[in-house]
């Protein structure tokens, strides 16, 4: 226990917490966008699933797990960002503002990115911010009728459109992140560069396409 | 060749810095960017003006004493060299030329272009070196080490610490720097020894000394004229991960000193 309080002092150590707390969630959003592709198979499989999610005595355990974890990444992530741009203080005057500012803080903006995220989408699909009384309409099985709020919350263009736009930040913070994760963990080797490149980019790419199947599937009426 | 300077001059650490403009003339294609500002300050000093003051010894390319932040490059826009091996006949006659000092954090600016470097050199103290027995020089060929380590270990050593990794990084980390001169002493049989508590110190004292953290910018292996492969960062992360979750002396300073008391 003391080693782990002394290793999470030390710069390499606080960096392994980001990578680890980042790896389980980003294994948290592979399921998750697993247990929503059951959307293309039917709703009455989209809304059992989604029925078993609600009614599971890991659910609260689950959650408080998931929060637990999301606050340490964001504390964490804010806490390296402040330590950094405090090190870098005396910053030289010449890369442009936009450099200075966006660029060379990427990971803190599109993290902040995906938290803006977080919260949206659990307004929109979780608790209902702002629905009228559909949002609790149950489906002919009794079951909350989670495939209508899916397709009547992409119906509407401004949530269809701050979903795209956030989740193309969020695919740039898994960009970004995977790479950077082997490299945290101690493995990068020349001769495995490619490979990762291309495995940062199939998962972010991957995650990203995913998500993004859903309301365009909505709008063109597939499901 | 003509050149338009713009030089930041300060006077020392406490006062306020600000960029001075110098017209040069009469510069020979072949002389280096520091016989380049040695003539700046020959004619300098015949106007009765503070001469500029910048870190340099060697200039060839070994020592790691000169520095330069050279039109927002450092070392630089040549890539792969360090400033005294930079020619005038690398910049286009009549160019206007840019020139800082090193900017980091860490790194205070003393006077003019020079600044305390002595971070690293804590950094040195703290575990980058070995303990060896002296006396008669050892029997060739007692330590055998393959050509292939032999190579990667002297890649690492080719680091000459002049801190341009940190300067270029945006968290004016000092992890290229670090992870070379740990690399170089984990990969030789003479280095393992203190191969463990070696990679823990020299990351405290890199955290102590208030370096920024790695966040994957790769901004580092660019700038350093050396070629630092990047990939001993991961090697640093992995040395250091294993020495800190399975080393038996992670933290025990510590320990120890309370138990004592
Ligand atoms: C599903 C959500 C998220 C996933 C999968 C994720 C994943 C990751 C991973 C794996 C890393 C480690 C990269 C490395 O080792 O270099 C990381 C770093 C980081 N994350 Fe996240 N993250 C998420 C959400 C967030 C949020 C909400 C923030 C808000 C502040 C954030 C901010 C950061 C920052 C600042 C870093 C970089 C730390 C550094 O390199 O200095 N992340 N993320
Ligand atoms: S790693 Fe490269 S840039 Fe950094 S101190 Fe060593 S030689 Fe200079
Ligand atoms: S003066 Fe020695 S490396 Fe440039």
């Amino acid at each position: 226990m003391y080693r782990l309080i002394h290793l999470f002092r030390t710069s390499i150590g606080r960096k392994l917490m980001m990578a680890l707390t980042g790896l389980i969630l980003l294994l948290f959003i592979v399921g998750h966008l697993a247990g929503n592709m059951t959307i293309f198979v039917g709703a009455p499989i989209l809304n059992s699933y989604a029925h078993w999610l609600q009614h599971s005595v890991m659910l609260w355990p689950f959650r408080i797990v998931m929060l637990l974890v999301v606050g340490l990444h964001i504390v964490m992530g804010i806490e390296l960002a402040r330590e950094n741009r405090h090190s870098a203080s005396n910053g030289s005057r010449f890369p442009s503002w936009f450099t200075r500012h966006i660029l060379n803080h990427h990971m803190l903006w599109s993290g902040l990115a995906v938290l803006l995220f977080i919260l949206f989408h659990v307004a929109h699909l979780t608790l209902g911010v702002g629905a009228d009384a559909s949002f609790y309409q149950l489906d002919s099985n009794q079951m909350m009728d989670v495939y209508l709020r899916v397709v009547e919350g992409f119906l509407n263009p401004w949530i269809s459109l701050s979903y795209v736009v956030l989740l193309l930040l969020v695919g740039l913070h898994l960009l970004q992140v995977v790479r950077g994760l082997f490299q945290t963990l101690g493995f990068y080797h020349e001769n495995y560069q490619q490979l990762l490149d291309r495995l940062a980019w199939g998962v972010s790419g991957g995650i990203t396409a995913g998500f993004l199947s859903i309301p365009v599937a909505v709008w063109v009426g597939a499901v | 060749m003509r050149f338009n300077l713009r030089v930041w001059r300060q006077l020392n650490q406490a006062s306020e810095g600000e960029f001075e403009s110098y017209s040069i003339d009469r510069i020979g294609a072949d002389l280096s960017f520091l016989e380049m500002i040695d003539h700046l300050n020959e004619a300098l000093i015949e106007q009765k003006i503070r001469p500029i003051a910048f870190d340099h010894d060697c200039r060839e390319g070994i020592c790691g004493a000169c520095s330069l932040i050279i039109d927002g490059v450092p070392h630089g826009p040549m890539g792969a060299t360090t400033t005294c091996q930079l020619y005038m006949r690398h910049f286009e006659d009549g160019a206007e030329i840019t020139i800082e000092p090193w900017r980091a954090g860490p790194f205070p600016v003393i006077q003019d272009l020079v600044v305390d470097r002595s971070p690293f050199e804590r950094i040195l103290q703290a575990g980058g070196y070995v303990s060896v027995h002296t006396g008669e020089a050892p029997d060739a060929n007692v330590l055998l080490v393959s050509k292939e380590v032999a190579e990667r270990a002297f890649e690492a050593a080719n680091c000459i610490g002049c801190g341009a990794c940190v300067t270029a990084c945006p968290n004016a980390s000092a992890m290229l720097f670090v992870a070379a001169k740990v690399t170089h002493l984990a990969l030789l049989p003479q280095g393992q020894p203190e191969r463990e508590r070696r990679v823990v110190k020299m990351v405290e004292a890199m955290d102590a000394e208030g370096f920024g953290n790695c966040s994957n910018h790769y901004a580092c292996a660019d700038a350093c004229p050396k070629q630092i492969p990047l990939s001993l960062i991961a090697r640093l992360n992995r040395e250091f991960l294993q020495s800190a979750l399975l080393g038996r002396e992670f933290g025990e300073d510590d320990l120890d000193c309370c138990h004592q008391e």
